[in-house]
């Protein structure tokens, strides 16, 4: 798989997640490539010694000494569709998994309501948040989605025998 | 070597019907998090001991949750938003609410994700509609949903935070991964837990540290 293979895959994916009203995926991941991956540089520095006026103070050779620094190195495209796989795993698999989950802690519990604090703002949802439920008898739909998910993913991974 | 199509159908498909039942509202799925890592908080409370009821603003027992979509006022009666009290026998009660605003050191207000408090503080906090202090929350969390690595500003924030509503008991928790933030808050001695999501080893890791405070808690009365 070439880079320029990862490359259209990762764009072709993000229009179907733009498309789907994802684009807050994209700007996560878009953040996180053009942050860059931070890794360890070593280098080395030279001791810088104090000007003398007298030469006999400054045979001495400056020595050079190795430092651990932090540099940033540019994703490649096989990791760029990597990550974008995750914040797809992220936003479906793991928001199906939660859905499933809170019911289990909370026993004798079938449904929440999240509602904006004030009754006059609903429409400010940028601001104050949308209204949204979650029911327990809908568990079924959050069960099905993430395996969908699951295999939809797996499948990309695989794709021509390969690994991403 | 071309793009096999079937794959990106497959992908369409999945994409398409998380957002038919609602997964494209990021603010959602932020809600769901925090109500999530509040439910670990309850259940921590629980392995403790602890009889955990989930009431709304004047303490009446409920069996459907309300929850805010923002941060808010503790004493806002305007929606029956619910809240769990916590019963350690031998122990004042203690409340766990999600997205209420508490008031720092410097007397600056701070939003807290997820809020375990004094329940004297909160019954003082909805008679006089004033916000809880600070120091009257036990347990506090920032809680981070996000499908990336988390950015650096997010822990810088936090620090920002604990500097104000104390260190103790005060969590950075996020679904991902991120060393620098990790490193950023861990440097500061602040507490901080990655990659929380349902059945997570991280999720363990975070539930024995709920569970921690509590057993603290306890011991001290």
């Amino acid at each position: 798989m070439s880079e320029e293979d990862d490359a259209n895959y990762r764009r072709r994916i993000s229009e179907v997640l733009n498309r789907h009203g994802f684009g807050w995926v994209i700007g996560q991941v878009e953040a996180q490539i053009a942050e860059g991956k931070p890794s360890s540089k070593q280098v080395s520095e030279r001791e810088t010694l104090p000007f003398s006026a007298d030469p006999m103070f400054a045979i001495r050779r400056p020595r050079s000494r190795r430092a651990s620094l932090i540099t940033s190195e540019p994703y490649t495209e096989r990791e760029r569709l990597e990550i974008l796989l995750q914040a797809i795993e992220a936003a479906i698999i793991q928001r199906s998994t939660i859905e499933q989950t809170i019911f289990d802690h909370l026993t004798g519990i079938a449904n929440i309501r999240f509602v904006p604090d004030n009754p006059t703002e609903d429409a400010a949802g940028a601001i104050f948040g949308n209204p949204h439920a979650l029911s327990l008898s809908e568990k079924g739909t959050a069960v099905d989605l993430e395996a969908e998910a699951r295999h939809a993913l797996a499948h990309l991974r695989e794709r021509d025998g390969g690994d991403t | 070597m071309a793009i096999r199509e079937d794959l990106i159908s497959e992908i369409d498909a999945v994409v398409a019907k998380a957002t038919t039942v609602g997964y494209s509202a990021p603010s959602a799925t932020n809600d769901l998090y925090e109500t999530y890592i509040w439910a670990l908080c309850l259940q921590a409370a629980r392995q403790h001991g602890a009889i955990v009821n989930y009431e709304d603003f004047n303490e009446t027992p409920v069996s459907e949750l309300v929850f805010r979509t923002a941060p808010g006022a503790i004493y806002s009666p305007a929606r029956p938003y619910t809240h769990a009290a916590i019963e350690f026998a031998g122990c004042p009660t203690l409340e766990a609410h999600i997205g209420i605003k508490v008031t720092g050191k410097s007397r600056v207000l701070h939003e807290c994700d997820v809020a375990i408090l004094d329940r004297e503080e909160a019954r003082l906090c909805r008679l006089n509609e004033v916000h809880p202090r600070a120091s009257k929350v036990l347990l506090a969390v920032e809680c981070k949903f996000y499908t990336s690595a988390i950015q650096l500003y997010l822990g810088r924030g936090f620090l920002g935070l604990t500097s104000d509503i104390h260190r103790k008991e005060r969590y950075f928790v996020t679904n991902g991964q991120s060393p620098s933030v990790t490193k950023l808050i861990a440097h500061h001695q602040s507490e901080w837990e990655c990659g929380v999501f349902p059945k997570s080893p991280d999720a363990d890791a975070l539930l024995h540290s709920f569970a921690r405070a509590f057993r603290n808690y306890k011991a001290s009365f």
